[in-house]
């Protein structure tokens, strides 16, 4: 399985509450959601992400509680994949069981921000321009869960072929 | 001639393990008869030693399953000569005469012979072995995904939630309704009518899916309970729908929190996604100080791991300070471990963890030990010689400051209870500091025994008589106020010592309630003086 996208660059630290603050909006609408990602970073010129894009940030990515929602508005912002070198324990968890590929490893610092790259999943390489990078690629159970768009659609679909 | 020596309890417990029937035991003992053994054993109160059984139909269905002696005894627990014995009793001489499914399965580089924790393989930790056994793999490494079928799915009163779930898949029956418990405790008994409908869903969805361990509102806490009625043994891995699931590391089984979807997928395929975490080895060492108790050691190490400490990581307890803890104690710690944000706490398997299983569960097991030569992410050694009584102040488990450093605050509501510090020993030792004397009259203090089982011991022992003419309620096992549901819900501006296990904003009602948690000693002292009091001077 492989996933395209640009990149947008996310430093350390980036809790589930920075990536969506859910306190104003508790509607579950996909377009209500997507404009509000990233909108707990503070910064007034923080990110704008586009469809198509993949996320490279650095440590703990997602901690905190409340990832769900923040999971649920990344993918309805369109986001592909996400790169950390850590991610928090339940980020990690609910992210793969909703479908969104999510990969630890650590880029080099030369990367920019819009650039295009591509994951390779089943592989466990990362192409970008000028260099590759490698990591552990996932298991065949764990590739049927994204594939399928999540841990409910995946064994919906198990059940249905039995 | 001299008078024989009596065997004490503990002898004649570890020798009916090795020679198990009276005839046996007398035998070795020597120049004695059965019925001498079996009066002490009456008279010790030991049951006699029972044999497991297997029907004609269970044996016939794993040699027709499986056609292989060493696979059926490993799924009963057996040797595979004692299934061949088994099988041979109900006359199944005959191989199978169909190869199955699983047989294929198994010549395809599925668990073979060489698999097992017999080998020595080196540098495992007890989370790496309990893994790689449950997922039928040699060996694995910390960051693996792996999948694997638990030994148990435990969920509570969200079980609603996961039927919900279950039932959108369309299939008619759950997995394996002996791994599956069911225990209402967070709601017991129910506090609104959306969860009485929930109750009212869960029993009858247990009713027609013959789950036979499903606990009622009446029976306790599920922790409580699984580590109870040995629904987890040393060696196996576990999940449940509540974080602090990771308890059940105290007999030495891996066991974490998962959420209801995750739970939902279980009960349909009997298989959940995990990664293998790295380890931590925590040691500790010393003698506990009189008045410092199990719970101040794990506030004194979340004091200095704080709360991101642990994170995606297991916990292993060690240390002489551990070794020489009581099944309850370690309860404790593996509990509040969930509040590093480990993903499972373990303490090792040892001859406590025997001795407290014995009588609670009929199933053999296999205990995981560490390698000596174990890899470990971080280690950490504290010693607790000089340890004083602990608590955490508001709104962060982390934030822990010595008791006396906080003495003379006034309270409003004392809770005793809960996974954490619910057990006899727990209630005894507040029941021994509050004995004979009166509670501060503008003090509340709520009980909540851990389980049934606890609040039946404790009644007998006269603990509740005491607390009671003391000025307690006792209320009804369960989670009651720690969930902030029901049972002592705290009004704004209200301070709260309690012995749980979460001190966040609003955990029990209003957000501006401050909570802090505490050993019950400390608890059950500051009841008494109605202003948080340092326990020490109440150990003579």
């Amino acid at each position: 399985m492989i996933i395209t996208g640009r990149t947008v660059l996310l430093g350390d630290n980036i809790s589930a509450r920075m990536i969506y603050p859910d306190e104003g909006n508790k509607s579950l609408n996909p377009a209500e959601m997507a404009a509000l990602l990233f909108n707990g970073i503070g910064d007034t010129d923080h990110p704008r992400s586009n469809v198509d894009d993949i996320i490279v940030a650095g440590r703990n990515f997602g901690i905190g509680d409340n990832s769900l929602p923040a999971i649920m508005a990344l993918q309805a912002a369109g986001i592909r994949g996400i790169i950390a070198v850590s991610f928090g324990r339940y980020f990690f968890r609910r992210a793969i069981n909703h479908g969104l590929p999510i990969i630890e490893a650590e880029m080099p610092g030369g990367l920019a921000g819009g650039q295009q790259i591509e994951i390779n999943l089943s592989g466990g390489k990362i192409s970008f321009p000028g260099g590759e990078k490698f990591f552990q690629p996932y298991p065949d159970f764990i590739l049927r869960i994204i594939e399928a768009g999540g841990l409910i659609p995946s064994v919906t679909a198990g059940v249905s072929r039995r | 001639m001299p008078r024989r020596k009596i065997p004490t309890k503990a002898e004649l417990i570890q020798l009916q393990k090795l020679y198990k029937t009276d005839e046996k035991i007398a035998e070795r003992l020597g120049n004695i008869s059965p019925q001498l053994v079996a009066y002490w054993r009456r008279k010790k109160n030991i049951p006699k030693h029972s044999f497991p059984k297997f029907s004609r139909q269970e044996i016939a269905d794993l040699w027709e399953r499986f056609g292989d002696d060493y696979r059926c005894g490993l799924e009963l627990g057996i040797s595979k000569a004692a299934f061949y014995n088994w099988r041979r009793k109900y006359g199944l001489k005959e191989k199978p005469a169909f190869l199955k499914l699983e047989q294929l399965e198994l010549d395809l580089g599925g668990p073979s012979k060489s698999t097992g924790r017999k080998a020595n393989y080196g540098h495992q930790t007890i989370t790496q072995k309990i893994l790689a056994e449950t997922a039928g793999l040699e060996r694995v490494e910390p960051g693996e995904m792996i999948e694997a079928e638990p030994d148990l799915a435990l969920s509570n009163d969200n079980t609603e939630q996961v039927i919900r779930q279950f039932l959108s898949f369309g299939l008619s029956y759950v997995w394996n309704p002996n791994r599956i418990v069911i225990a209402l405790d967070h709601n017991a008994p129910v506090s609104s009518l959306a969860a009485a409908e929930g109750h009212r869903a869960i029993r009858e969805f247990v009713k027609r899916q013959n789950i036979k361990y499903f606990y009622d509102v009446r029976e306790g806490i599920s922790h409580q309970l699984i580590i109870e009625r040995g629904h987890i043994l040393p060696g196996q891995f576990g999940v449940g729908t509540d974080c602090h699931a990771t308890s059940y590391g105290s007999i030495g089984a891996f066991a974490t929190g998962i959420d209801t979807e995750e739970m939902a997928a279980i009960w349909a395929t009997g298989k959940i996604w995990i990664k293998v975490p790295p380890t931590i080895k925590i040691i500790i060492n010393g003698r506990m100080p009189i008045g410092v108790f199990a719970k101040d050691v794990i506030l004194f190490v979340a004091s200095k791991l704080k709360c991101d400490g642990a994170v995606y990581r297991a916990i292993e307890f060690n240390g002489n300070a551990v070794s020489q803890m009581s099944i309850s104690e370690r309860f404790t710690m593996t509990n509040m471990a969930m509040e590093l944000n480990a993903k499972a706490a373990i303490c090792s398997f040892d001859t406590i963890t025997r001795r407290y299983l014995s009588g609670r569960t009929k199933m053999p097991y296999r205990p995981a030990l560490p390698d000596k030569d174990a890899l470990y992410d971080e280690t950490y050694e504290f010693n607790i010689d000089q340890l004083v009584p602990q608590i955490s102040c508001p709104d962060k488990v982390d934030n822990v400051e010595t008791v006396a450093d906080r003495a003379g605050l006034p309270v409003d509501q004392v809770v005793i209870g809960s996974c954490t510090n619910g057990r006899f020993d727990d209630l005894r030792i507040a029941a021994d500091i509050i004995k004979d004397k009166k509670i501060h009259p503008e003090v509340r203090l709520l009980i909540f025994p851990g389980s049934r089982e606890i609040y039946l011991e404790a009644l007998k022992k006269g603990l509740i008589r005491a607390l009671v003419e003391a000025g307690a309620m006792i209320m009804s096992p369960g989670c009651g106020c720690c969930t902030g549901l029901h049972q002592g819900i705290l009004a704004a501006g209200e301070r709260c010592l309690a012995t749980t296990n979460q001190n966040s904003r609003g955990q029990m009602g209003s957000p501006e309630a401050e909570i802090y948690l505490v050993s019950p000693a400390t608890a059950a002292a500051s009841a008494l003086r109605g202003v948080i009091t340092d326990p020490t001077g109440y150990f003579k």
